[in-house]
């Protein structure tokens, strides 16, 4: 008993291309945290028992989406694609997944999806640094200073990473705009399987690049960078980059830290952009960076995906990623994406190994804004 | 169904000591605006940011997190915990653009009904007067 919402699912996924050969579970994060998950097996279910399937239903709403599977997958099975498209049917039979702090932050996303929302979201902006209200180029801040307000109690500076982003920026000569209307790129609400929702910030959030003539979309947060620019489609003609591959190959006045770095690919980066190289050029410039055992796009989720399922198979993935990288000896963790820095710092907080606590975990933005040089 | 009048405007979570009783004893008296509508709660310090947001989404024009004073917590940290959330609200619900008038955190002794009316009596005039308060201010899609 499919139904024929996932039967048209399992069509357009080519869900029948699995060989049940088992190389995603064998290198699925997540199924080696969780022996019981396992995206073959899911794949399986799929097909043979439908939704009536508990290990279907438990494991679509389990799964990372981080697309590993697919790296592996000799059929080129889009398994991320097909778990985030099978959320809504689950949503629809009032199957819903566990989600993380109550559901606060998807509440905070979906309120900022009303049209009469006039938010006060740039109060972090600091003032030396210069923007626009319009103009061709916008960073696009997301969810950051909703972030750093709600997971307060991780010290991180997330609004700091915005504005070393516009710090950057600047001594590129750009000046961006930023937009006090921006809403919530809809990332975590489409992988939450909240459609409509996702819809509406996706329209008031084009109606405003279209009132400011934005063409190009820089991010700090590779989610909202997929979201943009996959997620809203190539009709809206945007250009959007990563802050990483936006710098790739500028030409910045930078300082060597002496340091030693170890970069966390994130998912959405790594293997949904394929963008490995320019994070760690751009590290290379200012650090030492040594190589975790999993890297590049063969690299781990940082455990959490949509605040959707976090719990002791999460942080079992995240407690191996900082054991990788103590492994390495590398003092700091970098990561592009807040998220993953969000979650790891999480992990962190509750260990009390003398090693694995005593891990700097920064954003790559931080590292490049601390190393620039001062302006004569 | 009730008309839009009718219904209740103001979520009021009560910690179940001190500010029910108060709440208890102003709607004895009809002191208390119709419009407030109580949700009694064990400890003022249980209140998850999460519900609060979720009753605003749900379309409650302003709520209110009541906990007992300090020093009179049965449970300990209650009103510290309590204040604690109110803060992040607070800060929330000013980068949302919902203004003081959509969210208000206040402690009560037991004696103290009178506080207890007047400050949510204020928040459910204040929430009426908002333009968020009317049904087509816009709906929250899933």
């Amino acid at each position: 008993m499919s139904g024929a919402g996932l039967e048209k699912l399992i069509q357009e996924y080519r869900i029948y291309h699995c060989l049940e050969c088992g190389k995603c579970t064998g290198a699925c994060p997540l199924a080696q945290a969780d022996r019981a998950f396992s995206p073959r097996l899911l794949a399986r279910e799929a097909i043979e028992q439908g939704l009536s399937s508990a290990c279907l239903r438990e494991g679509a709403w389990a799964c990372l989406t981080c697309g590993l599977c697919t790296e592996r997958c000799p059929s080129g099975i889009d398994f991320a694609g097909f778990v985030a498209a099978l959320r809504p049917l689950l949503l629809e039979r009032e199957l819903p997944g566990r989600i993380s702090h109550g559901g606060a932050l998807q509440t905070l996303m979906r309120l900022q999806a009303l049209p009469t929302l006039r938010q006060n979201r740039l109060d972090w902006l600091d003032p030396n640094l210069k923007t626009a209200r319009e103009g061709e180029l916008l960073f696009f801040g997301g969810c950051a200073p909703y972030f750093q307000v709600f997971l307060s109690h991780l010290d991180l500076d997330l609004t700091g990473i915005a504005n070393s982003v516009i710090l950057l920026l600047n001594r590129l000569g750009i000046t961006p705009a930023v937009l006090p209307e921006e809403r919530c790129c809809g990332h975590d609400l489409y992988y939450g399987g909240e459609r409509a929702a996702f819809e509406s910030l996706k329209e008031l959030n084009l109606a405003s690049f279209k009132k400011t003539g934005v063409r190009t979309v820089v991010t700090a947060c590779p989610e909202c960078a997929h979201t943009l620019g996959d997620l809203y489609g190539p009709e809206t003609g945007l250009e959007v980059q990563h802050l990483a591959a936006f710098l790739a190959g500028q030409d910045l006045n930078l300082e060597r830290t002496g340091q030693s770095v170890t970069y966390q690919d994130p998912c959405r980066l790594a293997r949904f952009a394929g963008i490995t190289d320019a994070p760690r050029e751009l590290l290379g410039r200012v650090a030492e960076v040594r190589e975790m055992a999993h890297f590049g796009r063969s690299a781990w989720c940082c455990g959490n995906s949509a605040w959707i399922g976090c719990g002791r198979y999460a942080k079992r993935i995240q407690i191996q990623r900082l054991e990788e990288a103590w492994a390495g000896g590398a003092q700091t963790l970098v990561t592009a994406c807040p998220k993953c820095l969000i979650h790891l710092t999480c992990a962190q907080r509750d260990l009390e190994d003398p090693g694995l606590s005593r891990i700097e975990l920064k954003d790559i933005t931080t590292v490049m804004a601390q190393a620039l040089k001062e302006e004569p | 169904m009730p008309s839009w009048s009718d219904r209740p405007l103001v979520v009021a979570f009560l910690c179940a000591w001190a500010p029910y009783r108060c709440y208890l004893e102003a709607q004895a008296s009809g002191a208390l605006s119709p419009r407030i509508l109580p949700v009694k709660i064990p400890c003022g310090g249980r209140i998850e940011p999460g519900l609060v947001l979720s009753a605003l989404e749900k379309g409650a024009a302003g709520v209110a997190i009541v906990t007992c004073r300090e020093c009179e917590c049965r449970h300990g940290r209650g009103p510290e915990l309590g204040r604690e959330a109110a803060d992040r609200l607070e800060k929330l619900t000013h980068l949302l653009g919902l203004g003081p008038e959509r969210f208000k955190a206040f402690s009560c002794s037991a004696h103290e009904t009178d506080l207890l009316v007047r400050e949510l009596n204020g928040l459910a005039e204040a929430a009426e007067a908002s333009p968020f308060s009317r049904p087509a201010s816009g709906k929250v899609q899933r």
